[in-house]
């Protein structure tokens, strides 16, 4: 395609005719710049603000120019000539009192999209002297705000009364018309300023529920039965444990203490089947113990380990794993061994050969990894069989089976230190003495206690465990050990990084962090962006928690804000739940609900709701409430739809809900409705709702 | 801005270094073609917002200093401006797409001919963000601010002859890259 140039004797020279040259100067001039995104309050606030930089100065000029002028012999001359008591007057009222620019201007040192710290307070900064009733009285503040003003020369500092600006919240400051200067000067037309705050000082995730981020510590704890030699096991409904006597018995006794019984004599070997029922060797053969107690014999073989593939049952016998009464192995460890530790899908053994190296062996295939690092202890898979916790060099290692990622997630760890690894991420291991509980990628490492804890086996329920002292065996709870088992930060951090890649448009970023339900909730990335006008300016945490025990979810809220011209006008919240992707253990967001959109200024709204403190709801508003209506607008309703009993407090613009009847891990609903009203007589905008599991 | 600077805006210019009114006149005029000039540079609002309020900020100082050569006062601007724009895009990078800022000027053509043409603008401004920073600067000023050769080399306190050579260099080197076998 050929392109003729305009004529620009400029670029004469530049292409000396040279068409191809031409050609692409042609394209370039022949485009148009789009028409950049512009915020007006921008270009009005920055205009305002030079304006009053450029009086100022024209100020302090007039001043030094009337100080020089009056040194100046001709000017003083002039003066003493003109004698005039009054000329004189003028001149000392005017030196007294500095000029007054013909224009009263307002402006703030902060613009509205640039967010200030809550505590610091809103400054106006006028341009002249003001009169200071006149100001105050013509300033209204939204959302409702109860203020105290200062003034500091021509600036005005409005601060909350006894308390800081709401967190995540634009003001928008109107001074009237009518605010004037001493000489009765008035701004002549109303202003507005907006002002943005900062999140809370520790914003984001506030855990919840059963929340990991809190220590956990024992609690609960009581011995079961003695004499015991060995903890066996849990049912998978965690109502019953396993585990061998001293006389060689296979016992069963109730989580509570009841139920004691014994299943078989003389059992040198057991493992619980997935399914219900315990596996075990006893003289010579291997059996099964179903439910109801009925035993049967699966192989006239003994086994030197017994492990489960599914609901099969697999045996270690010499070097060669069979199915359980089956004739063909399954695979054979092909050198001498010491130990094997079978992964808990039975899909994968590792096994540590004569000469101490540790080999990973895959059960479908006869592919064997050997591992580069040597290791002496027990090795102990997580549930999920994709790593293995083992101690060396003095620390509690985590890697993957292949031995090839070796992470030290605890230190100050002795060899033989047993370990036991929970369906929630958390990692017991025997101190000596005494038990400590860390997380797979090495944080909140916790002492729980001094005392013995032999052989730990969590429940898969993973908040109890049990375990042996002297001889006997008991249970444990381990409290906040439960939840979903995922880092609440680290899952808000994705959310985070998910929200900011939206701001800015980038829907090609965003969509990484969407597993395929999450982009199925997003419409395949096309509801990701949000385009026209309002433009979703900024978003924030409204609540966070984790998800219910056994369920390794993470849920927020997430509030939406959308601006026109600069000014928030309306926002939306969104219900994000996160989950670790299996395959590359990712966390991504796999749903999204979004609320309806909602007005800003249209009365107080809820800015977050804190559910971590057990008992406690706490409400945290944009707006100075009247207190008189904040009984019997706040509700928390149970699973069972029946209104819990609650007490209401209020103080700086959050509503403490005191209950002495939240039940553990149960689903409420709290509900803020609209009899509730700020200062001015405005109701809140919208019954506020939420979702919640109580707090343990 | 290809004609030399009206006695208006000479007059205006001198009046903004004492009066506040007639600097606020200056900015009135030159606002949108600052703020258009900074956000092609920036592809960023919030950056776009701080480098342009820089621009001003830099210009209400500097404007008791400002001496009339008889260049357009929006040259002057626009040195502040490149200037500003280098100190910032030092620590931050674009976020929205080259392929984002430019479009073909005039409809006319068939859509076919129309979805070429885009594609070529495309690719000649995302080859131009490429260039080495002066030759960027003195191509995007010839083509996109429509400045003259004497006016940029004001801006860029270079020669004409220099500026010719920079936008030369710059233009070979898209041709370099479009075309397979010409001369770069």
């Amino acid at each position: 395609m050929s392109r003729r140039l305009p004529p620009d004797p400029d670029l004469d020279e530049v292409f000396d005719n040279d068409p191809q040259l031409e050609r692409f100067a042609a394209i370039l001039r022949s485009s148009q710049l789009r028409e950049p995104p512009l915020d007006p309050a921008f270009r009005s606030d920055l205009r305002r603000r030079l304006l009053t930089q450029a009086f100022e100065r024209s100020n302090r000029r007039q001043g030094g120019g009337w100080l020089s002028g009056l040194f100046r012999p001709s000017a003083f001359a002039l003066a003493a000539a003109a004698v005039g008591a009054v000329l004189l007057g003028v001149f000392f009222v005017q030196l007294l009192n500095p000029a007054y620019p013909s224009t009263v201007v307002v402006t703030t040192d902060t613009r509205p999209t640039a967010a200030i710290d809550p505590a610091r307070p809103i400054t106006l900064s006028f341009n002249q002297p003001m009169d200071h009733r006149s100001v105050e009285s013509s300033i209204s503040i939204q959302p409702a705000t109860q203020v105290s003003y200062t003034w500091q020369g021509n600036n005005l500092l409005i601060q909350p009364v006894g308390n800081e600006l709401a967190p995540n919240t634009q003001y928008h400051v109107t001074i009237a018309a009518a605010a004037a200067n001493p000489k009765g000067q008035t701004l002549g037309e109303a202003k507005t300023i907006l002002v943005l705050t900062a999140p809370a000082p520790s914003p984001p995730p506030q855990p919840s529920p059963s929340a990991t981020p809190q220590a956990p510590a024992i609690t609960g704890e009581k011995q079961l039965a003695s004499p015991t030699a060995k903890v066996v096991g849990w049912s998978p409904d965690a109502k019953t444990l396993y585990y061998l006597a001293p006389n060689g018995d296979l016992d069963a006794i109730g989580a509570d203490g009841t139920g004691y019984r014994t299943l078989h004599p003389q059992v040198t070997l057991a493992a619980v089947a997935p399914t219900g029922g315990v596996v075990f060797d006893s003289a010579g053969k291997v059996q099964t113990v179903a439910p109801d107690g009925s035993v049967s014999v699966l192989d006239n073989a003994s086994a030197d380990a017994i492990f489960f593939q599914g609901s099969k049952a697999l045996e270690l016998r010499g070097s060669n794993i069979y199915p359980a009464g089956g004739q063909a192995p399954v695979a054979t460890i092909t050198e001498p061994f010491k130990a094997a530790f079978p992964a808990p899908d039975g899909n994968h053994l590792i096994y540590r050969n004569a000469a101490g190296r540790t080999v990973l062996l895959n059960l479908n295939s006869p592919q064997v990894t050997a591992w580069n690092q040597s290791t002496a202890g027990s090795i102990t898979w997580a549930p999920d069989s994709n790593h293995v916790a083992y101690v060396a060099g003095g620390g509690l290692q985590v890697t993957t089976p292949d031995g090839s990622s070796a992470t030290q997630v605890a230190s100050a760890i002795r060899d033989g230190a047993e370990v036991a690894w929970s369906a929630q991420d958390l990692l017991l291991v025997t101190l000596a003495p005494g038990l400590a509980a860390v997380h797979s990628d090495g944080t909140g490492f916790t002492q729980l206690s001094q005392q013995e804890y032999g052989g730990p086996a969590w429940a898969g329920s993973a908040t109890a465990f049990a375990f042996l002292r002297q001889g006997a065996l008991s249970s444990a709870t381990v409290s906040s050990a439960g939840g979903s088992g995922l880092p609440l930060n680290a899952g808000a951090k994705v959310v985070s990084d998910f929200m900011t890649a939206r701001v800015k448009g980038d829907s090609t970023a965003a969509l990484a962090f969407l597993d395929d339900s999450g982009k199925q909730a997003f419409g395949g990335g096309s509801r990701l962006v949000v385009t026209g006008d309002p433009r979703l300016a900024r978003f924030f945490f409204v609540s966070s928690q984790v998800g219910l025990e056994g369920t390794p979810t993470l849920h927020y809220v997430v509030r939406l804000v959308l601006a026109k011209h600069g000014s928030e006008i309306a926002y939306l919240d969104e219900t994000m739940t996160v989950v670790k992707e299996p395959a590359r253990g990712l966390l991504l967001i796999d749903s999204d609900t979004a609320g309806p959109q909602r007005d800003l200024g249209k009365g107080p709204t809820v800015l977050s709701v804190d559910v971590t403190k057990p008992g406690h709801v706490t409400v945290y508003l944009d707006s100075d409430l009247n207190a008189a209506t904040v009984a019997g607008n706040v509700a928390l309703t149970g699973a069972d739809g029946k209104p819990a009993s609650i007490q209401t407090a209020y103080a700086n613009r959050a509503i403490t809900v005191t209950t002495s009847g939240l039940q553990l891990g149960e689903h409420y609903k709290l509900a803020v409705t609209t009899g509730l009203a700020d200062i001015n007589g405005q109701p809140l905008s919208a019954e506020y709702d939420l979702d919640f599991v109580a707090a343990g | 801005m290809s004609s030399r600077p009206l006695p208006d805006e000479r007059s205006l210019v001198e009046r903004a270094k004492t009066d506040p009114g007639a600097f606020g006149e200056l900015y009135d005029r030159y606002f949108h073609q600052i703020y258009r000039f900074v956000f092609s540079r920036m592809r960023d609002q919030t950056a776009a917002e701080d480098v342009t309020s820089d621009v001003f900020i830099k210009a209400l100082k500097g404007i008791p200093r400002y001496q009339d050569t008889g260049r357009p006062f929006a040259a002057w601007l626009y040195q502040i401006a490149v200037n500003t724009v280098a100190d910032r895009y030092r620590s931050s990078r674009p976020t929205v797409d080259i392929d984002e800022m430019h479009d073909i000027g005039t409809a006319g053509p068939s859509l076919e001919d129309l979805a070429v043409r885009r594609d070529e603008v495309r690719q000649v401004w995302a080859i131009v963000e490429k260039l080495p920073a002066p030759q960027r600067t003195a191509i995007v000023l010839k083509f996109q601010e429509d400045l003259k050769i004497s006016d940029i080399a004001a801006v860029m306190g270079k020669t004409e002859g220099a500026v010719k050579l920079l936008i030369h260099r710059g233009m070979t080197r898209i041709r370099g890259t479009l075309v397979p076998g010409a001369a770069r």
